[in-house]
């Protein structure tokens, strides 16, 4: 009986060490400094000065090695008639803004979001949250388990489903090399009529709102990403309310800030699975005496 | 009473049919390792997750319940007489969690990073797949700490090495072996209990990773308790409807009155879990999505339907005391909470920009079938050949 | 006692798990301004000179650059040879002339896009070169021709092949033709009543003194040359009436709409048939406001005090001999109404000089 007394209290000592990782919720916090932090990386994207030239899908193309063709041939509007996605050979499309009957053109990528719920969802931790804004995939680490793409909320992600034994998840990495030299990504870069500025958050939301005071008449008065999803480091100005249009209606909620609060809460301080181990411990020594009774 | 390997033959012609279902299945599982996934699946980046999570893994886990919650009730309450099921359930689940596994190495696009989850360095806590993944290791860990002496038990005293040093030594590890299980035995115990209500639960947390995704029907933050209360009231119906199937397959006596109190609990757990439901649709105010007429909403109203019916069925007496009433009746939980977890992760998954379904290929649908079939015969083979099912004495 | 016990803890857990959704949803100021504290004295607004500047220079077509080429950000094309001069005369149709590109231009010489908007710009508000540049260019070029192409305006990517800046034969460097004004527009319209509407638009120039820009407000190139046919922009009832509306009132139908074609304004109809130089006047010369109906009286706008002397009676239409232009004014003309002349004083005959012919001479 003293023997398994000592046993007993020897493992309530090491089950906090070996789990302590998913008691605390030391994660959720750094990634709430690096929403207000200044370092961080956005891009302010303006709709109404898309025009659709698709030059920023080449250079996407161009600085990740994707298959490209020739830069001319993105000058091909046929492709304005289907909603494209970005696929793991594109990081970046340039849509036609469905609900808007002149041809009106906006440029899907991720996000990357301040509270990425791809990120939170990762089992090892190969999706992460850079300083930089970039939300950046790790493929050495990747197990495929694709709980990224349920997880993302703009449907983001693509699967190499058609690579049998080294398949990646892939999307748009904020061409992270390059913003950590201090250039701003490949198609900012690119695009002929500036659509994108480039610049730190609280810079570049200051700018959206001074466009949308001077021309009202030009913009519909909010700026996607700001706040939804906890907000984004992709910002975006338009014409139409991009919500439920162009992209998801979203709260101000991070997404993954259910899912977290529920397994911190689970395991904070590892108190109540330890607290059930000990309780059905306590039952079955009590039972079994008062069962020999 | 005890166990004690049966003597009856492996093959008979439904093992065949079994028994080619699961080597179909497993020409198709390797047709995945050969070809990928996207030739072996109808899996897209809309739907990145299809029955092989669904069904192999989440169901898989939840049937795999029998283990804990007999476990809870004949070690930890110490009701004695539910010893009989013990092992049988304690099988089910090792060969239940083990098919699990294999079947999560089928949908897993780089299976052979399965082990990155244990390494310190790759840890992230927020992942609720993370949790899952480790307290699923660490059970089937401890599953197979828990059966390992049901084998010690089969070979101890009776280890027929020709060679008598070599006789010895194993009889002594095995002695030593049977001792180190017995005196850890019950830390295992409350471990697994321990492990299994944390990973049954946080199924039920996966998918509220995806709000704008998934139907409003089966969105609640509640879905964890929802998903390990399923757990617990599918615990006994798994046991009792698994039972009476091998005893039908072995052709042996079923325990009935063992099962029959068994299934006097059952109302109060699939009640409990039926109740939390109906309070959780109420208090969130998601009745009309019931009537919206949606095939969500159809599917909702199966679900229920399979758990209300068995409520209703197993607080008969009667109903408890017929085998086939027992058969029925646990069947219907059985089904109903694979529907639940089908719901869940299939049928409320609602991807933005698609008007593309899921739909499982033949493969996925080969796999499937396959991997239940080889944990039947591997069930069937491990009774046969290992003390597993108690036999009335005079049997 | 059990039951109860069992039942409390179950639906605290289920409370429990419902009380971390937060559900609050908070005003943010931030909505609508950019700063914390924003008042009424400081909106958080950033003045740009595109707004704040006009240009008050006025500059010849001649002054500026005739062919400009831009090779300051060429990179993946070839740099773009650009007619200015062409240009500048197109944008010299409209109202705001050089300032149509020239956004800011302060007193004295225009200044080039580069001043402002250089390669790297550090100011986020203010669009690099390139940016400056391709919004100039597309502003009315995507308007003109729906299309997204780069070839317009660059001739290739390839590097190799440098473009010969000198050679300006490949640019059409033509003044935009005159544009012709249509005299009569004849409309059917949709109203059943008196559906023909009949717009006399070279009298209306006339007469009311307009440029295009008056009434083609905020037109652009594209209004004209506008390469997709589809675009016939349909335009609603109030639109339609707009430029009417503005000095017609639009309670009087039948002033526009008639059963058939309407012969344009004569003021003879008003009893005075305009001879020259009266008739070269614009409306407005003689009527301040449309409202207005001068008295029929030399003194009512010629201020001068006119004499036998200063008078030259012969733009009148009617030419006197030097007999009569000895006489002083009054002697002929009545003091109160210059139109009533007295002939009677000498002849007796009566003889009228508004029966005679123009261009006459009146004779003893």
């Amino acid at each position: 009986m003293s023997t398994s007394r000592r046993d007993f209290i020897k493992i309530l000592a090491t089950l906090p060490l070996a789990s302590s990782s998913f008691a605390s919720d030391g994660h959720s916090e750094k990634n709430g400094d690096l929403a207000s932090n200044g370092t961080s990386y956005s891009v302010l994207m303006d709709s109404t000065l898309c025009v659709g030239c698709r030059k920023c899908e080449w250079a996407c193309n161009d600085k990740n090695h994707l298959p490209n063709k020739d830069i001319s041939t993105f000058e091909d509007t046929s492709v304005f008639a289907f909603r494209r996605r970005p696929e793991v050979d594109k990081f970046t499309v340039v849509n036609k803004i469905q609900s808007l009957k002149e041809q009106q053109t906006i440029k899907i990528q991720c996000m990357h979001c301040l509270h990425p719920a791809c990120a939170s969802a990762c089992i090892v931790g190969a999706l992460k949250k850079q300083e930089c804004g970039a939300v950046t995939y790790d493929a050495d680490k990747c197990i495929g388990c694709r709980y990224c793409m349920v997880a993302c909320p703009f449907q983001i992600p693509a699967y190499e489903y058609k690579n049998v034994l080294t398949p990646k998840v892939q999307k748009c990495s904020f061409c992270v090399d390059k913003l950590e030299k201090g250039e701003k990504p490949a198609c900012v870069e690119m695009c002929p009529n500036e659509a994108m500025t480039f610049g730190t958050r609280a810079e570049l939301i200051e700018v959206a709102n001074s466009r949308m005071h001077q021309h009202p008449e030009k913009y519909f008065h909010h700026i996607y990403g700001e706040y939804e999803a906890g907000g984004t480091s992709w910002l975006y100005l338009s014409q139409i309310d991009l919500r439920g249009s162009e992209f998801p209606q979203l709260s101000s909620d991070p997404i993954p800030k259910l899912t977290e609060t529920i397994q911190h809460g689970i395991f904070k301080n590892f108190v109540p699975p330890l607290a059930l181990f000990t309780l059905l411990g306590v039952a079955m020594h009590s039972l079994k005496d008062k069962d020999r009774d | 009473m005890k166990a004690r390997p049966l003597n009856i033959p492996f093959f008979t012609p439904g093992v065949w049919i079994v028994f080619s279902l699961a080597l179909i299945g497993a020409s198709a599982y390797l047709y995945r390792m050969f070809f990928g996934l996207a030739e072996a699946t109808n899996l897209t980046n809309s739907y990145p997750w299809g029955i092989w999570i669904a069904i192999d893994v989440a169901s898989g886990v939840a049937l795999a319940a029998g283990g804990f919650t007999s476990a809870a009730l004949a070690e930890i309450f110490h009701r004695e007489k539910y010893h009989v099921i013990l092992r049988p359930a304690l099988l089910t689940a090792m060969l239940g969690y083990t098919f699990v596994v294999i079947g999560l190495l089928a949908d897993l696009g780089r299976y052979y990073n399965v082990w990155h989850p244990m390494i310190p360095t790759m840890w992230q806590g927020n992942s609720v797949l993370f949790e899952v993944g480790l307290c699923v290791m660490a059970y089937l860990n401890v599953l197979y700490s828990e059966f390992a002496p049901i084998v010690v038990d089969r070979f101890k005293g009776k280890v027929t090495f020709k060679n008598e040093y070599l006789r010895q030594k194993t009889e002594g590890l095995l002695t030593f072996l049977d001792k180190f299980f017995r005196k850890i035995l019950w830390v295992l115990i409350i471990a697994g209990v321990v492990l299994s209500c944390l990973h049954q639960s946080s199924l039920g947390t996966l998918m509220l990773i995806a709000p704008t995704k998934i139907h409003p029907l089966w969105y609640t933050p509640i879905s964890p308790l929802l998903f390990w209360l399923s757990a617990v009231a599918v615990g006994y119906p798994m046991v009792i409807f698994e039972s009476l199937l091998a005893s039908k397959s072995f052709g042996i006596k079923p325990e009935t009155h063992v099962l029959s109190s068994l299934a006097k609990i059952i109302p109060f757990t699939v009640g409990f879990y039926f109740a939390a439901k109906v309070i959780d649709i109420t208090i969130r105010e998601a009745w009309p999505f019931v009537g919206e007429g949606s095939l969500q909403s159809y599917m909702f109203i199966f679900e229920m339907a399979l758990f209300a019916i068995p409520l209703i069925l197993l607080t008969q007496e009667k109903i408890r005391q017929s085998v086939r009433g027992l058969f029925i009746s646990s069947a219907l939980v059985v089904s109903g909470v694979v529907i639940n977890r089908i719901n869940v992760f299939l049928i409320a998954y609602h991807p933005p920009y698609t008007e593309e379904i899921y739909l499982p290929s033949i493969y996925e649908i080969a796999v499937t079938v396959g991997l239940i079939c080889a944990l039947v015969l591997v069930y069937r083979f491990l009774t046969i050949n290992l003390p597993i099912v108690t036999i009335e004495d005079g049997e | 006692m059990k039951k109860i016990i069992f039942a409390l803890s179950f639906i605290s857990i289920q409370a429990y798990i419902y009380a971390f959704v937060d559900n609050s949803n908070p005003t943010n100021c931030k909505e609508c301004h950019t700063c914390d504290k924003p008042s009424t004295q400081a909106l958080c607004l950033h003045p740009c000179p595109r707004h704040e500047t006009t240009n008050s220079n006025k500059h010849n077509l001649s002054e500026g650059p005739g062919i400009v080429f831009f090779k300051d950000i060429a990179e993946h094309f070839t740099p773009v040879k650009f007619d200015h001069r062409a240009h500048a005369d197109m944008s010299s149709l409209g109202v705001e002339k050089c300032n149509f590109c020239h956004h800011f231009t302060p007193p004295g010489k225009i200044q080039p896009c580069r001043d402002c908007h250089t390669k790297n710009s550090e100011d986020l508000k203010r669009p690099g070169l390139k940016g400056a540049y391709h919004r100039q260019c597309l502003g009315c070029h995507r308007e003109w021709s729906h299309d997204n192409k780069c070839f317009s305006c660059h001739e290739n990517t390839d590097k190799k092949t440098p473009v010969d800046p000198s050679d300006k034969s490949d640019i059409i460097a033509n003044a935009h033709p005159k544009i012709q004004s249509p005299q009569t527009l004849v409309y059917k319209t949709p109203y059943r009543k008196a559906p023909i509407v009949t717009f006399h638009h070279g009298q209306h120039i006339k007469s009311f003194g307009l440029q295009c820009v008056n009434c083609h407000e905020k037109f652009t190139c594209g209004n004209c040359h506008d390469s997709d046919p589809n675009k016939k922009k349909k335009r609603t009832m109030q639109q339609v009436h707009q430029s009417c509306d503005k000095c017609h009132r639009a309670d009087n139908c039948s002033k526009c709409h008639s059963l058939k074609e309407m012969a344009p304004f004569n003021h003879a109809d008003k009893g005075w048939k305009l001879n020259y130089p009266h008739s070269k006047l614009a409306c407005k010369e003689c009527h301040k406001t449309p409202e207005e109906k001068p008295k029929k009286e030399c003194k009512f706008c010629h201020k001068t005090e006119w004499t036998r002397q200063n008078f030259n009676h012969n733009s009148t239409g009617l030419k006197i001999d030097a007999a009569h232009s000895m006489f002083e004014c009054s002697y002929c003309h009545s003091e109160n109404n210059t139109f009533k002349v007295f002939c009677n004083k000498c002849h007796f005959d009566g003889r009228d000089p508004k029966k005679k012919p123009v261009g006459e001479y009146l004779t003893l």
